[in-house]
């Protein structure tokens, strides 16, 4: 099977996968994991969308002549979109732990239903 | 709807000052003008007798679920839930008209 | 020289600075210096492109392709970022005033000055992404710092919900990299006008509709929103909301600019306008429900925020304008109102049960409120009601008379329960000793100061709309979807 494909598919499957354990899942914890799960899917889209079989690299090899160099390079923005987003992801996830810790000490349970109650 | 009623599920709250139950009566009217004026927009613009049916339905439901200012205020609350569940109709509801309305 | 990417750099590396220096004795005098050089900013850049890396355009065949990320200014951007460093800056010099400082709080807005006038000012997709994350977690950030439980409790809710829309636009602009090969705003709403559509571009459209959404706390976010706004302090709830406006206000132009002229945007249009309609509609009626002043003033943004993306989702220019106009009023006489509940919890509390007849206490305050009220529901000679006026001319413009309709009546809405607020603070008669314990509360100058600075400004756009308005006209029209308005000519 082809490899963009393949990693097309199991990105569409991460992110409804996220998407249905944000929604559904009540834990809180669990609810944070499914986000980094989406999170991780659409990596996985930006990357399987620059990836080229076959392809060099994207750093600049001398011994190659420019213009075969240029033609036959992966794309090389995704990886650089995707390096950001990580980071961003980190940052997020780390906020988020953090504040179920505090909620837990609060309310010992970690029930997104009983913790983000109306008030 | 009539005031005295419409008094008393405000007293049910607390709230049966004549200030708050003038401004909750306004927002329930608000409420029903919204759907009668959103019927005129949706029917004139887009011309479609099912489209005005349906509209005419949903100012039924409205009619008969008077006074819907309580019911809006429980939809609106901020419990996790409810938000996550209008959000999650809110995707579906988008695409939906993105993806079919789009492909017309 | 064009100093034009100091409008993000000071700001970004300021914030740095401040979270490294934040328990330092001198936090104080910086923020307020820094305060002052946050006014100047505006001015430093020059109208036109900023390439960076200085890659510039480059030609394929014939083609003219942005290479690198770009930065652009022109007077609209100039103005929205003017209005949004003048709040950044009274709401830095009234943190000053505040017991509980530190340079964690500058260090937060700074970095979120930094982001939005990033967003409002880049042509470049991912770094709009980039910078609308830093923007929402900033936010959080800013409203955990008021340390209340329910604060802890809105900003997780806010995270939790951001990092899924977050990542669904990040989604959208991965679609929309894939469909046009690039991501410049400009080249790809060039390149999506010549090629076909495919459910690429509408999966794109879709998910970047979620991202501005949240981000501008349209429905079915608005709860999130408000959540935050009443949660945070009033005064940092100024510039909270003023962030989330120009968000709202930059994205939606990314939407018009991508999509315009494409046959999908009639769908769209209509999205669009729904879900401002609901905004409007649903803000009104939550406001008039409310009995804290602050989450009273909370869903008053949700609705006015309705009023301006239902300007910019009309797509005419005039519409375009009026749009971006009510979003620049509305920021500055919100953030009078919101500095008036600070100055109510100072005194007392901002439940309105719970204070009354503050009128004989501070009659300075009472006015300059009234007068913030006043301008917020759209009364001559304040710029509410020139913004609000253009809009319904739009409106009426668009060929949609009945959303004018809908618009008035939630003018009497909106009317009904500010005057109502009004009532319960000042006017309701309360006891003699209650009045003596709130005489007791001294008042610090800067605030009342701040509000009449806001309040000199709200009455002089009043009076002469013109000065923003012939500034921002040549920039919409271009902006502006040439088709609704044929299609309108037609009908």
């Amino acid at each position: 099977m082809d490899l963009q494909l393949a990693s097309f598919i199991t990105a569409g499957a991460l992110v409804v996968l996220g998407l249905y354990g944000f929604f559904f899942v009540d834990n809180v914890i669990k609810k944070i994991i499914a986000l980094s799960i989406i999170g991780n899917g659409v990596n996985l889209t930006l990357v399987a969308m620059g990836y080229k079989e076959g392809g060099y690299a994207p750093i600049y090899i001398p011994s190659v002549e420019f213009q075969v160099f240029a033609r036959e390079m992966a794309y090389p923005l995704p990886q650089a979109l995707v390096l950001t987003n990580i980071v961003i992801g980190a940052s997020m996830l780390a906020v988020m732990l953090a504040l179920s810790i505090v909620f837990y000490r609060k309310y010992k349970t970690l029930k997104t239903s009983v913790i983000l109650k109306e008030d | 709807m009539d005031y005295d009623k419409f008094k008393r599920e405000m007293e049910k709250e607390g709230r049966g000052d004549s200030v708050s139950v003038g401004a909750g009566l306004t927002g329930e009217f608000i409420l029903y003008s919204f759907l009668v004026i959103g019927l005129f927009l949706l029917s004139r613009v887009f011309g479609k007798v099912l489209l005005a049916t349906v509209g005419i339905l949903a100012i039924g439901a409205g009619l008969h679920m008077i006074p819907m200012v309580f019911r809006f205020k429980r939809e609106n609350s901020n419990h996790i839930v409810l938000q996550l569940f209008w959000i999650s109709i809110f995707l579906g509801a988008i695409s939906m008209i993105i993806f079919i309305a789009g492909s017309w | 020289m064009n100093l034009l990417p100091l409008i993000v750099v000071v700001p970004l590396i300021t914030a740095v600075v401040f979270s490294y220096i934040y328990r330092s004795k001198y936090v104080k005098p910086l923020t307020l210096f820094i305060g002052f050089i946050l006014l100047v900013l505006p001015l430093l850049g020059t109208y036109g492109p900023y390439f960076f890396g200085g890659h510039g355009i480059v030609y394929i065949g014939t083609i003219p392709l942005v290479s690198g990320i770009v930065y652009t200014l022109n007077p609209l951007k100039e103005t929205m970022i003017f209005t949004l460093m003048l709040i950044g800056s009274i709401v830095l010099v009234l943190s000053t005033r505040e017991r509980e400082l530190s340079g964690v709080f500058t260090s937060l807005v700074l970095m979120g000055l930094a982001s939005v006038s990033a967003v409002i000012l880049t042509e470049d997709l991912f770094n709009l992404y980039v910078f609308y994350e830093i923007a929402a977690i900033t936010q959080a950030g800013l409203v955990i710092l008021s340390g209340t439980e329910e604060a802890y409790r809105s900003a997780f809710r806010y995270l939790l919900v951001g990092t899924m829309a977050g990542s669904i636009l990040l989604l959208g602009v991965g679609l929309l990299l894939s469909a046009t090969g690039s991501l410049n705003i400009g080249d790809m709403g060039r390149c999506l006008t010549v090629n076909p559509l495919t459910p690429t571009v509408y999966g794109g459209l879709l998910m970047l509709i979620v991202g501005l959404a949240y981000g501008g706390g349209l429905p079915p976010f608005h709860t999130l929103k408000a959540d935050l706004y009443a949660r945070a302090k009033p005064f940092v709830a100024a510039i909270l909301q003023a962030y989330s406006k120009f968000i709202l206000i930059a994205l939606m132009l990314v939407v018009l600019k991508l999509f315009g002229n494409l046959p999908i945007f009639h769908t769209t249009r209509g999205v669009l306008i729904a879900l401002s309609v609901f905004a409007m509609v649903f803000g009104t009626v939550m406001a008039l429900l409310q009995e804290d002043y602050r989450k009273l003033l909370a869903y008053h943004t949700v609705s006015q925020g309705g009023y301006v993306a239902l300007g910019l989702a009309l797509g005419t220019p005039l519409a375009i304008l009026a749009g971006i106009f009510h979003g620049i009023n509305h920021t500055l006489y919100k953030s009078a109102l919101f500095i008036g509940a600070h100055i109510l919890d100072k005194i007392k509390s901002t439940d309105m049960r719970k204070v009354g007849g503050l009128l004989l206490v501070t009659p300075t305050l009472a006015f300059l409120i009234l007068c913030a009220k006043l301008a917020s529901i759209g009364i001559p000679p304040f710029n509410g009601f020139q913004s609000k006026l253009l809009l319904a001319e739009a409106v009426m413009n668009a060929n949609m008379p009945e959303l004018a309709v809908l618009m008035l009546i939630l003018s009497i809405g909106t009317f009904l329960y500010m005057m109502k607020a009004f009532y319960l603070i000042f006017l309701r008669p309360c006891s003699e000793e209650q009045l003596r314990e709130f005489k007791d509360v001294k008042i610090s100058k800067y605030y009342i100061l701040s509000l009449g600075l806001l309040l000199v400004l709200c009455l002089f756009l009043g009076i002469y709309p013109d000065i923003v308005i012939d500034r921002l006209y040549p920039v919409v029209e271009d902006i502006g979807v040439k088709w609704v308005l044929e299609s309108i000519k037609n009908s």
